[in-house]
């Protein structure tokens, strides 16, 4: 592309900017709506994933072992258990020092209560490999002898895993609507643009000017509207998730939220990313039947 | 030869068939009127010649392009070697007459000296240097007519194709708009001219293609417009 086609494409893209004014502020707008939409989405999807990792490979079996076993039985089970698929960990908390943490709880109350005698079972915490395989090992350490009973917060794994599943799902969802919606919206921009001019597309067609040459002026258009909206729904979206992240630490601080710069800058390329996309695609579809001539 | 048509025939995708088996030779430089009928095929043959339709069987060469083998990618570079003039003229309203003839090199990707160079002296061709400044809508339809005229060949092409040219234009007008056609063709460029001017046609003598019902009925050297229409 020659040196004149540039500037020639940049003079007219700024000039219908001009000319389409509100149409364009329009589209600005609905573009940066969109993404802001999209953007909390993502931190929302990304939070939701971590947490619901960091839980899911938190999950824990316990493993009661009969009172009556003694300590060799005890042992031996362990090493059963060490040998099962999908185990990624085996510890024993020993009825000891499980009386000692619950006692720690209780402060120290319950000792002398009980009069030197301790009616709680060993125990063995087990973690899997991957929080699907939870239902199936608990299951078969539950059938091994000498242990009495087996917990896992039956039914916890489950719901979250769905419930992760369907939230990644909603998410990608709506922001496959929006981002349609922006297409449709930068492509009616445009198309206005195109129509005002479509005497001008065809007498460049007339006197031999090439289809990329003016499609350059449009789809720089496009471009614009499209990163214009994308700059300001990202300001929103990083300036108000910091402030958001800032308000949960000093006020819900149980709740885990991410917060670090590689997200943030991740977060700003796909929303630029994201506007530049929707302008180009906007622009082409309202170019393309113009141009047969 | 310059153009070449040999056993053409288009069939619009609607089932009109404007144009049946058709050969037909042009010299470069020559001055040809294309008469007969409303659609009689004479605005198919320019479509054909400037690649706007493709044929549906036979062969169109035009300055040593095949056009159907002509791919898409290329047709631009081959139409910047072809002047269009329109019954309707095709100005830019919004745009100045100096603007509408400097539109056509801008595109084309022309150097700011280029046009500076090529536009005025276009213009004094046409007679309208001192009305560079002037709006499209500030001219009579002669005027405008000129412009049209100017950018159809401020690119120098070989071949200048005009789809009735006089058609809103009343006959004094009419005449000076052919002298100015007349001149361009003494500079050795082609013309290929679509009309229904009788008068006009039967004055100057140049050769005539007479067709009807999508074929050639008559093609004459000094011919005349004709009473078979």
């Amino acid at each position: 592309m020659s040196f004149n086609a540039i500037r020639y494409a940049v003079t007219e893209t700024f000039l219908s900017l001009k000319r389409n004014g509100w149409m364009g502020l329009a589209s600005v707008a609905t573009v940066a709506i969109s993404l802001i939409i999209l953007g909390f989405a993502v931190t929302l999807v990304y939070n939701t994933t971590k947490i619901t990792g960091n839980i899911e490979s938190n999950i824990e079996i316990s493993a009661f072992v009969n009172t009556a076993a003694t300590a060799a039985q005890v042992q031996t089970l362990q090493n059963e258990i060490q040998q099962l698929p999908d185990v990624k960990s085996v510890s024993l908390i020993s009825k000891e020092i499980a009386l000692q943490q619950y006692q720690a709880s209780l402060n120290n109350q319950v000792l002398s209560d009980l009069g030197g005698s301790n009616p709680l079972p060993d125990k063995f915490v087990v973690k899997a490999q991957l929080p699907e395989q939870v239902a199936g090992l608990a299951g078969k350490i539950g059938s091994l002898r000498g242990i009495d009973k087996v917990n896992y917060g039956q039914g916890v794994v489950d719901q979250l895993l769905s419930f992760t599943h369907w939230a990644r799902w909603v998410g990608i969802s709506i922001i496959a609507l929006l981002s349609i919606a922006s297409i449709v919206l930068i492509s009616i921009t445009i198309r206005l643009t195109v129509y005002a001019r479509r005497r001008e597309i065809q007498i460049m067609k007339f006197v031999g000017a090439t289809d990329w040459f003016i499609r350059w002026p449009f789809l720089m258009e496009g471009l614009i509207l499209g990163i214009g909206g994308a700059v300001l729904g990202g300001i929103v979206v990083i300036y108000g998730y910091e402030n958001l992240v800032s308000y949960i630490q000093a006020n819900l601080s149980f709740v885990p939220v991410v917060k670090d710069q590689g997200f943030m800058v991740i977060l700003a390329a796909v929303l630029l990313g994201s506007g530049a996309l929707i302008g180009a695609v906007g622009s082409m579809f309202s170019l393309h039947k113009f141009l047969k001539v | 030869m310059f153009i070449q048509l040999t056993n053409v025939s288009k069939t619009y995708p609607n089932g009109v068939r404007a144009l049946i088996d058709t050969t037909l030779r042009i010299d470069k430089g020559e001055f040809v009127f294309l008469v007969g009928p409303s659609g009689a095929g004479k605005s198919t043959i320019v479509k054909l010649l400037f690649r706007e339709e493709q044929a549906s069987r036979g062969q169109v060469m035009v300055n040593g392009k095949n056009l159907s083998r002509l791919r898409d990618g290329r047709v631009p570079y081959f139409r910047r070697n072809i002047g269009m003039i329109f019954q309707d003229f095709k100005l830019l309203v919004n745009k100045t007459v100096y603007e509408n003839v400097a539109f056509a090199l801008q595109v084309v990707g022309a150097s700011s000296k280029e046009i500076k160079q090529k536009v005025p002296a276009v213009l004094a061709l046409v007679g309208l240097d001192k009305k560079a400044d002037f709006l499209p809508t500030q001219l009579s339809g002669g005027e405008q007519q000129r412009v049209c005229i100017a950018r159809a060949v401020v690119n120098n092409p070989p071949l200048v194709l005009a789809d009735e040219p006089t058609g809103n234009l009343d006959p004094e007008t009419s005449w000076d708009i052919m002298k100015l056609l007349l001149d361009i063709n003494k500079r050795g460029t082609t013309i290929v001219m679509g009309t229904h001017a009788k008068d006009i046609v039967d004055s100057l003598r140049k050769r005539v293609i007479a067709m009807e019902r999508g074929r050639i009925v008559r093609d004459e050297e000094k011919g005349v417009y004709g009473n078979e229409f």
